[in-house]
């Protein structure tokens, strides 16, 4: 069973661990892209820019201007007519030849392009090209970024080198000659930007990390539960039934000595194995006892009957019960200052010797027991603190269960049907208290009970 | 003839006091051991013919003391 839920959470682990690597890894890649994207967006918005500032600073024609706008072309023809003008070169080098001036009507949807290409053209000269104002690009930059939604201070340089530039820059040509310099764009905080415009895939991959993470270990913690529940009833089985075949055991042997092997022929035999058969059967109904007890406190049905205790008295009566014979080294002390507290006198007598029979009984020879009353601003307190070997933190929740005992394999050092810590846990919440307990393993154990009166 | 000699490793004592009389008294040379240790113990000394062990017991625990 261990080896199959072991197996099964390896698989879950490794789906898991598969489905946070491509979580992280798709993350990771949307990130790029958009990176990608981003610097296309600026380049072609630096593009445009410089579009825009040739536009603004040449003297275009302005018949590109009117409603209807249209070039004037000069068209060479063969022949001269009385229409035509003539073209002299100033260089005297080419004959002079006839032309025809033509208007050329522009359709407005190719009117930018047109407008920025002659732009370009009086811009060709290197000294011109040299001369461009950054401060006014860098203006017509910002706006065209701000139309695009992005906000980040920005500086313009210009490269007249065009080869070795590192590959991820934004940069962007100012005409199309060879000879062009570049205008680089250099951003401060591009990475915070793309963060933020990123956040919400990235939040839900987060919260998709995290909650696979959370259920594979939400699904360990069940599967670390169901197999120490698999142990406690394991150890509870073979537990009870080494508890329940012990008397019968007893029961049995003495029966066929008396039975089959002439037992009965010696009288003080007989009463002997008698005796010992009337002690178990006792020990037996005691235990059966015990066990309905627990169940009548549980379902409510035993009345408490409350009357005024002293104490002192009390404790001091129980604590008689362990010194007197055995000399068990058992301190007491009130340190409340109460006298009497109004409370059922059978059963708190019941608590404190099922409490101090147990550290005496797991704590070994030389363990000390200390019974404390404290002042509790609602009530009154009992601690009962032993050094004995203490309880390892991880089987503390369960103490308080029916026949829970804490698992030693077959080694037995101390016999029981784990019924005294439940029995003491419902006589307390019968009496409206609170038991808690906390133990250092090798240091001891201390119970501490708080009730509501006094 | 020599009496078969039985170790009894139980932690019962009532149980093995009543065990032991019954076998003292037809031949058997009974001992008992209250725990795995001491039955270890008194195992590697005397040998004894026949061991009936008790499971669940302080200190050693009868599988433990078997294998």
């Amino acid at each position: 069973m261990k080896k199959r839920l072991t197996f099964l959470f390896l698989i879950a682990a490794l789906t898991a661990g598969g489905i946070i690597l491509f979580q992280c890894y798709w993350v990771y890649n949307t990130y790029k892209t958009a990176e990608r994207n981003f610097n296309k967006q600026l380049s072609d918005a630096l593009q445009k820019s410089i579009d825009n500032y040739h536009v603004q600073q040449s003297e275009l024609p302005l018949s590109l201007k009117s409603p209807s706008p249209f070039l004037s072309v000069l068209e060479a023809i063969e022949k001269d007519t009385s229409l035509h003008l003539k073209v002299f070169f100033r260089d005297a080098k080419h004959a002079p030849y006839p032309v025809k001036i033509e208007q050329v009507p522009v359709n407005p949807v190719n009117l930018y392009r047109l407008k920025v290409m002659l732009a370009e053209t009086q811009f060709m000269s290197a000294a011109l090209m040299n001369a461009i104002k950054l401060d006014t690009l860098k203006a017509i930059f910002k706006s065209e970024l701000k139309r695009n939604n992005i906000d980040l201070p920005v500086n313009l340089v210009l490269l007249k080198n065009r080869q070795n530039l590192p590959p991820g820059k934004i940069t962007a040509y100012i005409n199309y000659s060879k000879s062009s310099p570049i205008v680089e764009a250099v951003f401060s905080n591009t990475v915070q930007f793309l963060l933020v415009q990123n956040i919400l895939p990235a939040i839900i991959s987060l919260v998709l990390i995290m909650l696979s993470a959370g259920s594979l270990c939400y699904m360990w913690i069940i599967i670390k539960r169901q197999m120490q529940l698999d142990d406690i009833k394991n150890d509870f089985i073979s537990n009870i039934t080494h508890e329940l075949r012990t008397p019968i055991s007893i029961l049995k042997s003495t029966h066929e000595a008396l039975f089959r092997y002439g037992g009965m022929a010696e009288p003080e035999k007989a009463e002997r194995y008698l005796k010992i058969n009337t002690e178990t059967l006792d020990k037996l109904d005691h235990n059966v006892d015990r066990i309905l007890d627990i169940t009548r406190y549980e379902s409510g049905d035993k009345l408490v009957k409350p009357s005024l205790v002293k104490i002192d008295e009390l404790i001091r009566v129980v604590m008689e019960r362990f010194t007197l014979d055995a000399g068990y080294a058992i301190e007491f002390l009130n340190l409340s200052g109460i006298k009497e507290v109004f409370t059922d006198y059978y059963i708190i007598d019941t608590i404190i010797s099922n409490l101090v029979d147990n550290a005496i009984k797991y704590g070994g020879e030389n363990v000390r027991v200390a019974i404390t009353v404290n002042p509790f601003e609602k009530g009154w307190q009992l601690s009962i603190r032993d050094t004995g070997q203490g309880i390892d933190n991880k089987y503390l929740p369960f103490i308080f269960d029916k026949f829970y005992r804490v698992p030693s394999g077959n080694l037995h050092e101390v016999k029981g049907y784990g019924l005294g810590l439940s029995y003491v846990k419902q006589l307390v919440t019968s009496l409206n208290g609170v038991i808690s307990v906390k133990s250092k393993l090798n240091s001891g154990t201390v119970f501490t009970i708080q009730f509501p009166q006094i | 003839m020599n009496k078969i000699k039985v170790l009894l490793v139980e932690d019962e004592a009532v149980l093995a006091a009543v065990v032991k009389e019954t076998l003292d008294a037809r031949g058997f040379e009974l001992t008992i051991a209250a725990n795995g240790v001491e039955g270890w113990s008194f195992f590697n000394n005397n040998k004894p013919d026949v061991c009936v062990i008790d499971v669940m017991m302080p200190r050693k625990d009868g599988f433990s003391l078997f294998f």
